[in-house]
């Protein structure tokens, strides 16, 4: 897997690739990783998939119930610090479990969350056995001025560039621009034919 | 991911051109299908112990033809490599091989173990993705099939490895030889 968050003025682009492994086994060739917990409030997950539709279930809970109760809808970093909390206090039994969470409320925010319930907020971030590769990506090219579409371009590029060099990563990438009005969703295949 | 395909009209070796480590890529352009003298390697382990495998059996054939005076046969030379491998049988060259050829007995195909076993066999798949590639070969492959046909199974067979095992890739290398001892090979992007 490598998924990959960039935050920018305009929003906040998450991208992942298709690939889920067994193994060296190729279990699935296109599962989905950039998931939405609302319209503008995004995931993406990497590392045991049973583990992680959990926690997918765990955060739009967290989303529901807070926006039912008197304290309304709640923030990205409120998602993000509740979930760190779930994953810290699980810490010895872990959800083996490596998530971005990014989005809009009143400005773009990115947040990457591991296993043991560290909560760090970053402009850019990889994730994934493919992180490597793609963090020298992005590390080259990210500027905190490119427009929304420069990052969606950058972000795209930095997945494929770890599907070439990382056999954990395969198939395409799902790239999720993520902005003050919603989100659009882009898709690129390796092999045309897809 | 190596494959190998017997048929009445000759045989073909094919393999995909991935160099992994561990999950990562460190060559994609591996050739794993070697031609020696008038025979065909191919195969799937340390690539180091492969290409010098392979410079071996170059260096093994000639002294056999020079020092007996005539051409080497497919099983001769197969069981030639069958011997060099036995001989490191304690510290042995991590590979499985496809050994193939055509010679007045007609297309043979030889499948060998690290440490020298030798089976004649109509069709073989070695390494990562032999699971998967010789499900393809099992249900589809007849001996009676054309030439063409077969390069066209055995490319399926790669194929299918390339899309399930993640340590195969990057183009498929395929080389035939037909039952008049003509050679060719192909390079197929993939």
């Amino acid at each position: 897997t490598t998924t990959v968050g960039i935050r920018v003025n305009d929003g906040v682009i998450l991208a992942a690739d298709r690939r889920a492994s067994a193994g060296f086994f190729v279990a699935n060739k296109m599962v989905r990783k950039v998931l939405y917990i609302t319209d503008k409030i995004g995931i993406t997950t990497a590392g045991s998939v049973a583990d992680l539709q959990f926690i997918y279930d765990v955060l739009k809970n967290i989303y529901h119930y807070n926006s039912i109760t008197k304290y309304g809808p709640i923030s990205i970093k409120g998602i993000a610090t509740r979930l760190a909390n779930v994953l810290s206090a699980t810490k010895y039994f872990p959800y083996i479990v490596q998530i971005l969470i990014g989005g809009y409320d009143d400005q773009p925010r990115l947040f990457n969350l591991d296993y043991l319930g560290d909560i760090t907020e970053e402009n850019y971030v990889a994730t994934g056995s493919g992180s490597p590769v793609a963090m020298g990506v992005l590390e080259d090219e990210y500027n905190p001025k490119m427009t929304l579409d420069e990052a969606a371009d950058l972000a795209k590029r930095a997945v494929f560039s770890a599907i070439k060099r990382d056999s954990f990563t395969g198939t395409g990438v799902i790239v999720a621009k993520i902005h003050s009005k919603g989100h659009e969703e882009l898709e690129f295949y390796l092999n045309k034919k897809m | 991911t190596a494959v190998g395909l017997k048929v009445n009209d000759g045989i073909v070796l094919a393999s995909e051109r991935r160099l992994s480590y561990g999950g990562y890529v460190l060559s994609k352009q591996a050739k794993k299908v070697y031609k020696i003298n008038k025979f065909l390697m191919a195969g799937a382990g340390i690539y180091g112990d492969l290409q010098t495998l392979t410079r071996i059996m170059n260096v093994e054939i000639k002294y056999y033809e020079v020092s007996t005076g005539k051409p080497i046969s497919v099983h001769a030379a197969a069981k030639l490599l069958s011997v060099i491998l036995y001989q490191y049988k304690v510290m042995p060259f991590i590979s499985e091989i496809l050994f193939g050829g055509v010679d007045e007995k007609g297309p043979q195909l030889y499948v060998l173990d690290p440490i020298g076993s030798l089976i004649e066999d109509n069709y073989a798949a070695v390494g990562s993705g032999a699971r998967i590639a010789i499900g393809v070969l099992e249900s589809e492959y007849d001996p009676n099939m054309s030439l063409d046909v077969a390069t066209q199974l055995i490319t399926k067979a790669i194929k299918a490895s390339i899309e399930r095992d993640i340590t195969s890739g990057d183009g498929i290398d395929l080389a035939i030889i037909d039952k008049k001892g003509n050679y060719e090979n192909k390079f197929i992007p993939y």
